[in-house]
Order: C-alpha cells, then sequence, then structure tokens
C-alpha cells in the first residue's frame, strides 16, 4: 500500500513537473507544411493565414486588386484542401479574412462573403442571393470579425442589391444564411455611397465602416460604428478623405483596447479615428505597408534602409520612434540555405526538402498590410515560398505554411 | 439505498436440513436505484426566437446492482437512465432551390429518444479493507465530484465545470487504497481515457491514461459526497489528481500520420463540513500539446459550493445551497471565459428516516454567463429524488 501512496504521489509531483507550456522564441520556426503552387513568383499575393479555434488552418492566395483567388483549407490533423475559388464580381478581389469559428472560417471577396469548413475544406456562399427578392446580393462593407456564441454566429454587413440605391445594415446569421436586423443606410439624401475601408473589434462587440457619400453636392466622409445587434450607435467625421479611391484603406482598420482605430491608405497615410472624430496623418521614418494589432496595441509596420521596421502607435494615435523590427530579422535568419517541409497535401505525408527558402509574402516575413493572427502566446502563422518552376507558360511557386515565434520588438 | 436479498437456487437445501455455517461467506446481492423526474426552464434572452424559452419536463434514473458473491470478490453494475438520452436523426432530405440537380442543402428532422448510460459496471478484487482493485467502467476519481455517486450530489448534477474537464465513465483498472482509517486515501489507474475528449473526430487516438489521486483527511475519515446530512464533527479534506496521456493520434481515413500528444489534467480541492455546514472548492488544469501544431490547449476552471443542512422539524430537514465556477478555455490563443452560478435548496420530507436524503426535493436556479462572448443564459429547476 506504501508503493500505491507513494506512486500516486509521484504522478501527482509529474503532473506538476509537465505543467509547462512551450512558448516559441521570436523568429523560431514550427513544423512546415506544403500547402500548394501559387501562380506567380516571389512576393506573392497571398494573404497571412488564419486558424479556427481547432486548429485548422486557411491560407487565401489573392488580394484586392487579383481578381482570381483559391482558398486552401489545411486540416489540424493533416491533409489540405485548395479547390475554394469563390468571388463575386469583377472589379475587386480578395479583402480579407473576415474571422473564424470553432471549426469554420470566412472571407470577403469582391461583393461575396463566403465560409469554409475547417473539417471537411468545403467552401459555401453566404446570402448570395436576397431570400425574399431572389436578388443577386452584394457584399459592400463586411465588419471584420465572427460573434460565435452558444446561440449564434454573426457578423455585420452592408448588403445591397443591383436595383437599391442604398446599402443595407444588417447583422448575418452565418449559421441559417439570413439576414436580420436590416436597415436602409440613412441619410436618405445620401448618394454615391463608397466604402473606403472597414474594421472592428470582438472584444468590444464593435464594427466600423469608413464611408463617403454626396448630399447633393456636399462631400461627407463618415465613420460609422456599429454595434453587434446591427445598430449604428456613433458616427465620427474623417478629414482628408475626399478623394481616396474605394477600399482605399489596406487591409482593414485596426483597433486597440481603448477604441482607437487606424489603418494605412493607399497612399501611404495614417488614418486614425475614434467615436469623436479622425483625421489623415503623414508617416515619416519608414516605407509604411500596414497597421498591425498584437495584443491589444497598434503598431505601423514597414521598411527602410533594407530593414523591417516598427513603430507602436499610442493611444492618441501618435506613431512612436522607428525601431528595427528584431522578430522580422530573426524569422529571416531563421530559414538559412534550406527547409524540411512535410507535403502533407494528401495523406499519407511524406517528407521533402526545400532549398532557398524565402518569405512568400512582403520584403520580409511578418511585414504585410493585414494584421497577423494570433496563433497562439507569442505565436503566429506564415507563408514561406519554395521551388519555382515554369507551367504552361506561367511561374508557380510552392509555398509552406508554418508556426512562428513572432513579437513586436 | 440498497436492499439486500440473497439469490434462491434450485440446488438450495430444504430449511430443515441447513446446518450452520463455517465461517462461510454468505453470497449477497443489492439491488437499488433512484428516480429523479422534475420539471425545468431555461431562458437565453440573446438567441433566435425558438430557443429564447424552452420548458418541459424531464427524467432521469437510476439502477444499481451490488453482488458480494465471494469474500474478497463484489461486482457492480449502475446504469443512469433518461427519457431523452440520445438525438436521433429521423428524416432527412436533400433540396435543391434552382433546379440544377446540384442539392443545395440538407434537411432533417431529429428526435430525443430514451437510453442508458453506463455509469459502472466494475468487478472488484478486496484483499483486505485497505486495498480495492477495480476493473471495468468507472468514473476516473480525478475530482472530488467525479468520486461522489449521482445520488449524494448537492445539486441534482455535478458541476458544469468538472463536465469541462471531465464527463462521464471510462473503462479501466484502479487501485484503491485506504490508509490509516480514511486519513489517507490514494488511487491510482489505467483508463482508455475516452471521457477526456481528447482531440477531434477525424483522428484516432491510441495511448492510455494514468490517473492518480490523493486524499488527505487529517481530521479523520471524510466520506465522498456533497453536504453533511449527518450532522458530524469538524472533518477538512485536501485532495489532488492528476491525468497523464502520452498519445499517438492517426488520421482516421488513411491510418497514417502519427503524431505524439501529451494531455495533462490536474485538479486540487479542499473540502471541510462540521454540524450540517458544508463547503467545497475545486480547481481544474487541462493542458494538450503536440509534436507538430506549436499550439498547447490551456484551460483553468475552479468552483466554489456551499450548503448547510439543518432541521426544521424532525421529519423536514432544509438544506440552501449554492455554487459558483468558471471555465477559461482556449487560453494560449483566444480566451474564452464562462461564468456559472446554481443557487437553491434542498428539502428533505423524510429527514427523520437513514439516511436523511432518500427523499429529496430540489429547487434551483442555473446562470451560465459568457464573459468573451457577452451572452447569458439562465434556467430553473424543481427535481425530486427517491432513492430505494
Amino acid at each position: 500500500m506504501r508503493l500505491l501512496v507513494t506512486a500516486t504521489l509521484l504522478g501527482a509531483l509529474a503532473g506538476l513537473g509537465g505543467g509547462c507550456v512551450p512558448t516559441p522564441e521570436p523568429g523560431e520556426y514550427g513544423l512546415f507544411r506544403y500547402v500548394g503552387n501559387i501562380i506567380g513568383s516571389t512576393p506573392l499575393a497571398l494573404l497571412p493565414p488564419i486558424n479556427d479555434r481547432e486548429g485548422n488552418a486557411y491560407v487565401l492566395a489573392g488580394a484586392l486588386d487579383e481578381l482570381q483567388l483559391k482558398l486552401f483549407v489545411g486540416n489540424r490533423a493533416g491533409g489540405w484542401t485548395g479547390s475554394c475559388a469563390i468571388t463575386q464580381g469583377n472589379q475587386l478581389g480578395a479583402h480579407g479574412f473576415v474571422g473564424r469559428a470553432q471549426d469554420r472560417a470566412w472571407y470577403w471577396a469582391g461583393g461575396a462573403l463566403v465560409g469554409a469548413s475547417g473539417r471537411t475544406g468545403g467552401c459555401y456562399q453566404i446570402l448570395e442571393h436576397d431570400p425574399n427578392s431572389a436578388a443577386r446580393l452584394d457584399f459592400r462593407a463586411v465588419v471584420p470579425w465572427v460573434r460565435e456564441t452558444p446561440s449564434r454566429t454573426t457578423t455585420v454587413a452592408w448588403i445591397q442589391a443591383p436595383t437599391d440605391p442604398r446599402p443595407f445594415q444588417a447583422v448575418i446569421d452565418l449559421n441559417n444564411n439570413v439576414y436580420t436586423s436590416i436597415k436602409k443606410l440613412s441619410p436618405d439624401s445620401a448618394t454615391d455611397v463608397t466604402v473606403l475601408g472597414v474594421g472592428g473589434s470582438l472584444s468590444r462587440g464593435e464594427g466600423v465602416v469608413l464611408a463617403r457619400y454626396l448630399i447633393g453636392e456636399a462631400v461627407h466622409v463618415e465613420a460609422r460604428f456599429i454595434d453587434s445587434d446591427g445598430h449604428t450607435v456613433a458616427k465620427a467625421s474623417v478629414g482628408g478623405l475626399d478623394t481616396l479611391p474605394a477600399y482605399g484603406i489596406r487591409g482593414y482598420l485596426q483597433s486597440n483596447d481603448l477604441g482607437l482605430y487606424a489603418g494605412l491608405d493607399i497612399e501611404g497615410q495614417l488614418v486614425v479615428l475614434d467615436s469623436g472624430g479622425g483625421q489623415r496623418r503623414a508617416v515619416e521614418g519608414m516605407d509604411p505597408v500596414g497597421v498591425h494589432r498584437w495584443q491589444g496595441e497598434l503598431y505601423l509596420v514597414g521598411s527602410s534602409a533594407g530593414e523591417p521596421k516598427l513603430a507602436r502607435i499610442d493611444d492618441d494615435g501618435d506613431v512612436g520612434k522607428v525601431r528595427r523590427w528584431k522578430a522580422s530579422v530573426a524569422a529571416a535568419n531563421q530559414l538559412g540555405s534550406k527547409i524540411a517541409v512535410i507535403d502533407d497535401r494528401s495523406l499519407p505525408s511524406h517528407d521533402t526538402v526545400w532549398q532557398g527558402p524565402r518569405t512568400a509574402m512582403g520584403a520580409f516575413p511578418f511585414l504585410h498590410e493585414h494584421s497577423l493572427d494570433h496563433y497562439a502566446d507569442g505565436t503566429t502563422t506564415w507563408l514561406i515560398a519554395g521551388p519555382s518552376f515554369s507551367a504552361g507558360g506561367e511561374d508557380h511557386t510552392a509555398i509552406a505554411y508554418v508556426p512562428v515565434g513572432i513579437a513586436y520588438e | 439505498m440498497l436492499t439486500t436479498a440473497r439469490p434462491v437456487v434450485a440446488s438450495d437445501p430444504p430449511a430443515a436440513e441447513k446446518t450452520p455455517a463455517k465461517k462461510k461467506h454468505e453470497a449477497t446481492v443489492k439491488v437499488g436505484g433512484y428516480l429523479r423526474p422534475g420539471f425545468g426552464f431555461r431562458y437565453l434572452p440573446a438567441a433566435l426566437p425558438k430557443d429564447v424559452f424552452d420548458y418541459g419536463f424531464f427524467g432521469r434514473s437510476g439502477l444499481e446492482v451490488e453482488a458480494h458473491p465471494f469474500e474478497m470478490w463484489r461486482a457492480k453494475l449502475h446504469l443512469q437512465l433518461s427519457s431523452e438520452a440520445l438525438t436521433a436523426v429521423t428524416d432527412l432530405e436533400l433540396f435543391d432551390l434552382n433546379g440544377n440537380g446540384v442539392p443545395d442543402g440538407v434537411a432533417y428532422t431529429t428526435s430525443a429518444l430514451p437510453g442508458a448510460v453506463l455509469e459502472e459496471a466494475t468487478v472488484s478484487f478486496v484483499p483486505s479493507p485497505m486495498i480495492q482493485l477495480l476493473l471495468g467502467s468507472m468514473r476516473i476519481p480525478f475530482s472530488l465530484t467525479q468520486q461522489s455517486a449521482n445520488t449524494a450530489l448537492m445539486f441534482p448534477t455535478r458541476a458544469a465545470v468538472n463536465e469541462v474537464f471531465l464527463s462521464g465513465a471510462d473503462l479501466g483498472f484502479s487501485a484503491r487504497s485506504n490508509f490509516l482509517d480514511g486519513i489517507i486515501l490514494a488511487n491510482l489507474g489505467v483508463f482508455n481515457g475516452d471521457s477526456l475528449g481528447l482531440w477531434s473526430a477525424d483522428t484516432v487516438t491510441r495511448g492510455v491514461v494514468i490517473a492518480a489521486r490523493a486524499d488527505l483527511n487529517p481530521f479523520g475519515a471524510f466520506a465522498f459526497g456533497e453536504g453533511d446530512h449527518s450532522r458530524g464533527p469538524f472533518r477538512l479534506g485536501l485532495g489532488f489528481g492528476t491525468m497523464i496521456r502520452p498519445a499517438t493520434i492517426y488520421d482516421e481515413r488513411t491510418g497514417t500520420e502519427p503524431r505524439s500528444v501529451f494531455d495533462l489534467r490536474i485538479s486540487a480541492s479542499l473540502r471541510m463540513a462540521y454540524r450540517g455546514l458544508y463547503f467545497a472548492g475545486e480547481y481544474f488544469r487541462r493542458q494538450q500539446t503536440d509534436d507538430f501544431s506549436s499550439r498547447p490547449e490551456v484551460a483553468d476552471g475552479a468552483y466554489g459550493q456551499l450548503a448547510f443542512f439543518f432541521r426544521a422539524l424532525p421529519f423536514l430537514a432544509l438544506e440552501p445551497i449554492v455554487r459558483v465556477g468558471f471555465v477559461a478555455e482556449d487560453q494560449t490563443f483566444d480566451p474564452r471565459f464562462i461564468g456559472y452560478t446554481s443557487a437553491g435548496f434542498n428539502l428533505f420530507p423524510a429527514a427523520d428516516a437513514d439516511p436523511a436524503d432518500d427523499v429529496k426535493i430540489t429547487l434551483q436556479y442555473l446562470g451560465e454567463r459568457r464573459f468573451t462572448e457577452d451572452e447569458d443564459a439562465h434556467g430553473g429547476a424543481l427535481a425530486v429524488q427517491l432513492k430505494f
């Protein structure tokens, strides 16, 4: 019996001893998984991957100015599918990922909102047609979060049929493929509604649509703050955006924990706003690429002098000191001259080695107009380019998905 | 309450021919159980209209059989029966909205069906009062509430926090010891691990759970069970449980892709009782790591529950009860906080019997607060429990 008691206590101690959660060092890579081959050469038109709660991976090949796109879905336990290419319209490509739930994720491309299953790899278009009129619906703006609760899975969007003079603001029920709380955009006299950018904070239950419209000859630029029930809770005028093209905010507007939103426009200026108003600011000290959110803080990221740079955006929207982004440099250095890759595009998987690995997106690892996914403590996911080859007169490049340690310092 | 009935067999000699047994073990079979019907409601203010308010009657019962056929050998069977144990798909239809021959969706109908759940089915070898070796299906003795009988719970169900970390029975082997007349209890076991809920439906797991638990009751034996219906002297219990599962998972479809996973769960408990006042608190932690995802899964949870049992009349006792708990899931990537609140009271209309809780009427409120998603659920239930 003493043996039993001793073994029990030893087991308990072993349990305590194993209770440390490993966190990678900045730039430290996990397992490289072969996603597929993408048309083009580096830097490729790709979005930073996201993951659902179960750990299934979503890789979207595309960009706002690329009409073609392809979604790859990596099962948590291995295997990839890459047959989803749903979009809508011939003006715009992929806006970005909208959000994720337990085992699903959604992206917004052209005028389409598309859901994908991490379990099966399948995808489907949300509300392609209005259930009432059967008219084709365009998603003009989608708040980039998905609110998953025990009773509903929703997001908030501006939707518009070809015959509608203005968009409607609605809550989109992603489980039941219906819209609720629908309201026509006010004021009734508004014309030429142009969406400049979208943002949102899931923790605050808030979305933002930055839009411009005309009332008569007068130009109005407003940030409209929407709650998760689809109600407009605040409107704020934003100056300096009278001529910015539609969807002129790169990626999405990102928010800090205090409700400050910041985004980089396609003219290289920083747009900063909150419910009290907003303005445009010039950026100095780097060639800016985008605004990232990490652990409740905002960072402007870019490059200068052949190095990745970052600067913290404080709670007043001021840009701090421009610094070398050490984690990005470390991630580039860690790649070395070759990497071991698991090719699990179809199972059973096999191991392979890639020579000359490099970042698949941007000039440096982590440098992207879209914010990065919080994959785990101190970890995001990134895409690495491998061998390139020509087929059918086009260049193709192999890409691999990998978790990697990150810090904004 | 279990009733003893010695089985009568055809080979039994007539009573007149019987001779006094020479220390021969007399085989016994005890049959008992419980019924717990009730009425409950659930209110979800943020749900779809059809789910906002739901109510109805429910029923749950248990059947327990304990056999002691040989001196050192025992068997126990505990079946839990529920009027809505299973949900079955009873109708399925593919529909095509635009007539293009490609199905646009699936319509299906489900029905709730009664069924039985195996709570315990064990064979045990008891070589001495201090050692018990069990083999079969049982709840892994990982936490306080896991070791309490279904009929000895403060509320009709175990703490929701416990069910997040471990739920139901498991097949395995357990060695249990009782040292210094119940002052030290130790448990060591090996189980299949089906009650841990490891990994997704697309994988097959190979690897057993090693479970250990130690309980220290410095003021003397302290039986498992929620409440102090005997209104006994001061008792204190400290406990610590752990489960370790080093396992290999495989892709279910191809049977390949071996990946190593390590599942660790720990619990710690404190309980005390004095003259009808009972308090118990438990803390849980779950941590899953593997060799390929670089994403540890970590969850923490804790609950505390308090009860005070007193006699209002010689035959009538009351027990106000309250329980508060929380769970923090997915802590390494997207923490989700859930709070639980339950409160109510138990009424014992046959408190002059021994034990006093053979008949128990419970009126309770249940609340769940999803802090991260900003959503609430409220419920209430009135249940009657009768043990026999």
